[in-house]
């Protein structure tokens, strides 16, 4: 049996332990986290945008903020509206990188705006609007404090974004590779790159008020970080993204409760932990 | 005669300028600055004729992640009292202020009154400063501090606030005489729940959120949901119109378990403690407030097997994704 197979295997098992032994809700958050982030981490790896990867939760942090006043003067679900404004966001950079502008140079004009605006908006928030808004939850995240509703809702979006990026990830490692042969083979890159840069915005955005800006970063960065130093071919550095990301947030979850810490950070330092260890690999190879 | 309008007009302005001082000599009304809005509604029980109380948070802000703006100075210094709650980052700055004498006005800080009991946060075991007032023993202390220092401040209005004084105080003891004691133990939302139920006999033994925006670890939201599902939480304490994710975590655990509920308002909504007060006991006297349903005990001893070998498993998929991560590759 393929080691990939088994793996799949012992992390479901896992996972259903885990659920019985804790709390269902607590394991769909951080496995559906897990699975999102580490497939989106994939396609960054295949696209080299991990310039951009690195500012996704900064659009994320900005749509939510965007979202409290617009939520509290239109009476619209806030998550929608973090959601609609995170993927116009990215989109923003996108079209940049679209229109032949440099990734790194536009990424970090974007995150230069988000994060100047970020400040602005939550000073303005925090002083003007009646909600009762706690910044610092959002940058740690609560994922232990979500609801049914919310789980559900990220178990879905996981399913959905495992689904477009695995059917689509061998025309974006193309783009990745080379974008001008990828037109040439008659790939319409246009339509992967929105794939891309929608994924991107709508994770960041929707999955930020749960688990938080750090445990974004680093489920977006560390997967293909670990995927790419100890992998050679793009169907290896796709499976490891995926199941370092769901076995460190399942792993992570469970030490975080036998030793009483955040799971976030746990979750990010056993990925660390696997990256350290590919680093190990490759010098052994 | 060229000169004559510019010395009727500097004779005009110099009269009315002298007037102005008379006038503020006499009409010595206090100017009370408060630090959280709802703070104003308190002060505002006790006002004189010509009294005005302001709040630097505007309404339904969020105090704690509040940053004094430089409109905010300018009113503190024209302030004759100031109320503060002692205990967020831009109450400690008034608090520097006024000790560098940079502000005059004269500042309570109501976790320092003598009197005030400041409870410990049952998690943390540090002193809770979130709104000690709710207690409405402590309420009492402060509503006498704050009308004392009202009085000293323009003693020709005394009679005035110790009258209103003395009215607020018989409404809190009322309160306290006629609401009905519940014993047990509860979890509350947030650190301001446990002032305001306390007083009543129930003990906060758990909160979900330790201090604002910051969740219970995780080990003590697994402990609730243990000691929900055995029935040794009885009371289930949340803040009311609260968006928190740990609201609808508890009411989820209250309507899963068949928890009694109460709900009580936020400490920060604009009304006074004793409005709220008085809340409180109408719901805790209505029987139909509280549901209480009971549900099946629960059964949790066989389930340590269950998660040591969870956390085997863990440990063994650990192992093994990282046996993946450093295999080479099959050419």
């Amino acid at each position: 049996m393929r080691l990939e197979l088994i793996l799949v295997i012992m992390i479901s098992v896992y996972a259903v332990l885990l659920s019985i032994t804790t709390s269902w809700v607590w394991v769909a958050v951080m496995a559906s986290s897990a699975l999102t982030l580490g497939a989106i981490s994939a396609l960054v790896g295949a696209r080299r945008l991990f310039f951009l990867a690195g500012a996704a939760p900064h659009s994320g942090l900005l749509a939510v903020l965007v979202a409290i006043p617009l939520a509290y003067i239109t009476g619209y679900d806030p998550v929608v509206i973090a959601s609609l404004t995170g993927v116009l966001l990215v989109y923003m950079v996108g079209y940049a990188i679209h229109r032949g502008h440099d990734p790194d140079v536009s990424t970090s004009v974007f995150i230069a705006f988000s994060a100047s605006l970020s400040v602005i908006l939550a000073y303005y928030v925090l002083t003007n609007y009646p909600v009762q808004t706690d910044i610092s939850a959002i940058i740690l995240g609560d994922p232990l404090l979500a609801t049914p509703t919310e789980a559900l809702f990220m178990t879905g979006l996981s399913i959905v974004s495992f689904i477009i990026v695995w059917t689509t990830y061998r025309e974006q490692v193309s783009i990745g590779i080379d974008r001008d042969s990828a037109r040439l083979a008659g790939i319409k890159v246009w339509v992967y790159d929105l794939i891309v840069f929608t994924l991107l915005g709508l994770a960041a955005a929707a999955l930020l008020r749960i688990i938080g800006f750090i445990l974004e970063h680093v489920l977006i960065l560390i997967p293909v970080s670990i995927a790419l130093t100890a992998s050679k071919s793009s169907g290896k550095a796709f499976a490891i993204s995926i199941l370092s990301a769901l076995t460190a947030g399942l792993l992570g979850l469970n030490i975080a409760l036998v030793l009483n810490l955040p799971p976030s950070g746990v979750t990010g330092a056993v990925l660390l932990a696997y990256y350290l260890l590919s680093l190990l690999g490759r010098g052994r190879k | 005669m060229r000169f004559a309008p510019v010395l009727i007009l500097l004779i005009t302005l110099s009269t009315t300028m002298a007037l102005q001082h008379v006038w503020a000599g006499q009409n010595n009304s206090l100017l009370v600055v408060t630090t959280f809005d709802n703070l104003k509604y308190d002060v505002k029980q006790l006002l004189a004729p010509g009294d005005r109380v302001v709040s630097l948070v505007p309404p339904g802000v969020d105090p704690h992640s509040y940053s004094l703006r430089p409109q905010d100075i300018e009113l503190l210094e024209k302030a004759d009292l100031i109320v503060s709650t002692g205990h967020v980052a831009f109450e400690k700055q008034i608090e520097k202020m006024v000790k560098e004498g940079i502000i005059k006005a004269e500042l309570i800080e109501i976790p320092d009154i003598p009197g005030i009991k400041v409870l410990d946060n049952p998690v943390t075991g540090e002193p809770n400063l979130h709104m000690p007032i709710y207690d409405p023993y402590n309420y009492i202390v402060f509503i006498s501090r704050l009308a004392s220092a009202m009085a000293s401040l323009r003693p020709s209005m005394k009679d005035v606030y110790i009258e209103k004084e003395t009215q607020v105080i018989n409404k809190v003891a009322e309160i306290i005489s006629s609401t009905r004691r519940i014993t047990g133990i509860g979890v509350g939302e947030a650190p301001p729940v446990q002032y305001a139920v306390e007083w009543m006999g129930l003990k906060i033994k758990y909160l979900a959120l330790i201090q604002p925006g910051v969740p219970a670890p995780p080990s003590l939201l697994k402990q609730i949901e243990e000691q929900a599902e055995q029935h040794k939480i009885e009371y289930i304490v949340v803040i009311g119109n609260s968006t928190n994710p740990a609201h609808k975590l508890l009411l989820g655990l209250a309507e899963k378990y068949g928890l009694k509920t109460i709900v009580v308002p936020s400490p920060t909504s604009p009304s006074s403690i004793l409005d709220k007060l008085e809340y409180i006991v109408q719901e805790i006297n209505s029987s139909v407030a509280l549901n209480n349903s009971v549900s099946p005990m629960g059964r949790r001893d066989e389930q340590l097997l269950t998660s040591q070998a969870a956390l085997l498993l863990g440990l063994c998929t650990g192992f093994v994704t990282a046996f993946y991560v450093l295999r080479r590759e099959e050419k």
